[in-house]
């Protein structure tokens, strides 16, 4: 009864991680009706920086993932004006074909200055844990999960509280009235690049600090957010949060009843499952067939 | 220049003719095995995209997924020729066999899907196909296992595989060539402009997708079959490796989405490309340089490269095109 507890704890734990890791693609979606398909890769590069900064300056791992924020909220930028900008000029296919190569070149980058071997950022509180009863919690977790609930406040205040957030939220609704009532719909776009980076760049530390990690497992965590993202209803954030837990649950329940091993099969299953059986998601409106 | 004009389509069938010939006599030409293993991977590359390249390039369903194909075809010819002591040759023919079951299974459910859904469930299978058989013990795990060696001398090694490989990726082009002059071939097209006008002019949509992604799926399952054959082992991290879908997505976009020349000018270019940088720069940054190009060819010359001989010549114009032209214009 315990260990179930343990990971039902560890699952909502890794749930709150996995909701700002997949935010970000889910408002790209909401706002822009891109499929930033490189986002796992940018959660990837949030990693790297993470450990970077941890290690060359010698910044608290969590101190250091808000550096990392204003980096990839101009990553973020650069990727929408320098790419998905002239791409999506191009045939439909264009801007998947483009993201997809962007995916390449920073996985191989990534390889190329921090080798393609395993890596993990070490703090102080590794290894730590809080006991409560019977259970023990990881402290690393628990703090993680406390940021990432920040981000997710943040994410939310800034969304509905702000005035830009009121003209990202307008035009997502409407894209061309909102901009009939003067919305600057283009630095709309570029502005949800780059949260929805900064937020991939928040993820990627608060994995990173908990989990170790390679260039490649991108590919795995594709799983991961796009299950969230598509389980929860593409472009609604209420949604994802609720995905994010359920998929952190059913992953952590997975490992501890059936084998560590099938834990990254579940992410895909759900995916898949919600494509077949809910194309909208929990949350998503009812729109156009997908 | 009306003269050349007349002229034209005899040179482009001698200039076929002397291809294939040149493929024929090529390994008695070339001693070097290591060239005859370029001129394979060439052809394995050029069925892979080519197969690719009729959901993809036609239809406009663009597959992440289709190296579990390959995979299957390599895992199939492992079980058989291991487990059962079935020869080579039925082998490979049963891992098209699967390969087919696979995309009727697979085809009939993801395909309801549309756009970036469909690639990103196309994903999904070929990452959830290389974990469970990862995770099959008889299968040997992460581990793999080692394929029986063939029969031939050992200086003959090579000669076999290389005409099989030319062969299949002959049947795919050639397969390619007849169904874009079909109906399927037109369907598909007219699916990708507008798949719900389509179906309202009465085309099952559901029906010839089905159709073009099974065809799709054949291919790579056969040369995945040969490929494992040819290499005698087989593991779950090679032969499901994401980066033969990567691979496939970039020779295609280089070459030409839709086209026929496409592949195998991305397929050629590519597979040389990378043995010159894994030589030069190192095989860490060969993936990099893919994304690169693949990125720029999809802002600057979005149809690809054989988009340019188009453009140079500014006379023929692309089939979809020629189409539109002459529903738009009523005909010549």
């Amino acid at each position: 009864m315990d260990m179930i507890a343990q990971s039902l704890i560890c699952g909502v734990l890794m749930g709150g991680v996995y909701a700002v890791m997949a935010s970000g693609l889910s408002l790209i979606f909401g706002v822009t009706r891109v499929t930033q398909i490189a986002h796992p890769v940018l959660i990837v590069v949030g990693c790297y920086l993470t450990l970077w900064l941890s290690k060359s300056a010698g910044l608290d791992p969590f101190l250091a993932i808000l550096v990392v924020v204003p980096m990839l909220f101009a990553f973020g930028v650069a990727v929408y004006r320098l790419i998905v900008v002239h791409s999506s000029k191009g045939p439909a296919t264009a801007v998947l074909l483009s993201l997809f190569g962007l995916i390449l070149i920073l996985e191989s980058a990534v390889g190329a200055i921090w080798s393609t071997d395993y890596r993990a950022i070490y703090s102080i509180y590794q290894g730590r844990s809080i006991a409560i009863g019977s259970l023990a919690i990881s402290l690393p977790r628990l703090m993680a999960f406390g940021i990432a609930a920040l981000s997710m406040g943040l994410l939310f205040g800034f969304l509905n509280y702000t005035e830009t957030g009121r003209a990202i939220r307008a035009t997502s609704q409407d894209k061309e009235t909102a901009q009939v009532l003067g919305v600057n719909v283009r630095r709309v776009f570029t502005v949800v690049f780059g949260v929805s980076t900064a937020l991939a760049g928040v993820g990627g530390g608060l994995m990173g600090i908990i989990y170790s990690f390679y260039p490649a497992l991108h590919w795995q965590w594709m799983g991961v957010v796009f299950s969230v993202v598509v389980f929860g209803g593409l472009g609604s954030i209420q949604g994802a949060v609720l995905a994010a837990l359920a998929i952190g649950i059913a992953e952590s329940l997975t490992s501890f009843f059936i084998g560590a091993q099938w834990a990254p099969a579940i992410a895909f299953a759900i995916l898949l499952g919600t494509l077949m059986l809910r194309p909208q998601g929990l949350l998503g409106a009812r729109q156009e067939r997908i | 220049m009306k003269a050349l004009a007349a002229v034209r389509p005899h040179a482009g069938r001698i200039a076929i003719a002397l291809a294939c010939l040149l493929i024929v006599v090529f390994p008695l030409l070339v001693q070097e095995r290591y060239y005859l293993h370029i001129a394979i991977l060439v052809f394995i590359y050029i069925t892979l995209v080519q197969s690719w390249n009729l959901p993809g390039g036609f239809a406009g369903y663009i597959s992440f997924g289709h190296v579990l194909f390959f995979g299957m075809g390599g895992y199939t010819v492992g079980i058989l020729m291991n487990l059962f002591n079935v020869g080579p040759t039925w082998s490979i023919l049963a891992a098209g066999g699967v390969a087919i079951i696979l995309a009727l299974l697979f085809g009939s459910i993801s395909l309801r899907l549309r756009g970036v859904y469909f690639a990103i469930a196309t994903l999904a299978v070929a990452i959830i196909g290389k974990l469970v058989i990862g995770n099959v013990e008889a299968l040997g795990g992460a581990e793999g296992m080692l394929l029986p060696l063939p029969p031939w001398p050992i200086d003959f090694e090579k000669i076999p595989f290389y005409y099989a490989a030319a062969g299949t990726a002959a049947a795919a082009t050639l397969t390619m060539v007849l169904i874009r002059r079909s109906n399927l071939g037109f369907r598909l097209l007219a699916l990708k402009d507008d798949e719900d006008k389509a179906e309202a002019t009465g085309i099952n949509t559901t029906k010839h997708k089905v159709i073009a992604f099974i065809i799709s799926a054949f291919f790579p399952g056969i040369i995945g079959g040969l490929h494992a054959y040819y290499i005698g082992y087989i593991n779950p991290a090679a032969n499901f490796s994401i980066l033969y879908s990567a691979n496939v997505l970039v020779m295609a976009a280089f070459g030409g989405i839709g086209t026929i020349g496409g592949p195998i000018i991305g397929a050629t270019t590519f597979v040389v490309l990378s043995e010159i940088l894994s030589y030069s720069v190192g095989s860490q940054f060969r993936l990099g340089i893919y994304g690169l190009i693949l990125v720029l060819v999809t802002i600057f010359l979005p149809r690809g490269v054989i988009s340019l001989r188009e453009t140079l010549r500014g006379r023929r114009r692309p089939l979809r095109e020629q189409l539109e032209a002459t529903t738009l214009e009523g005909g010549d």
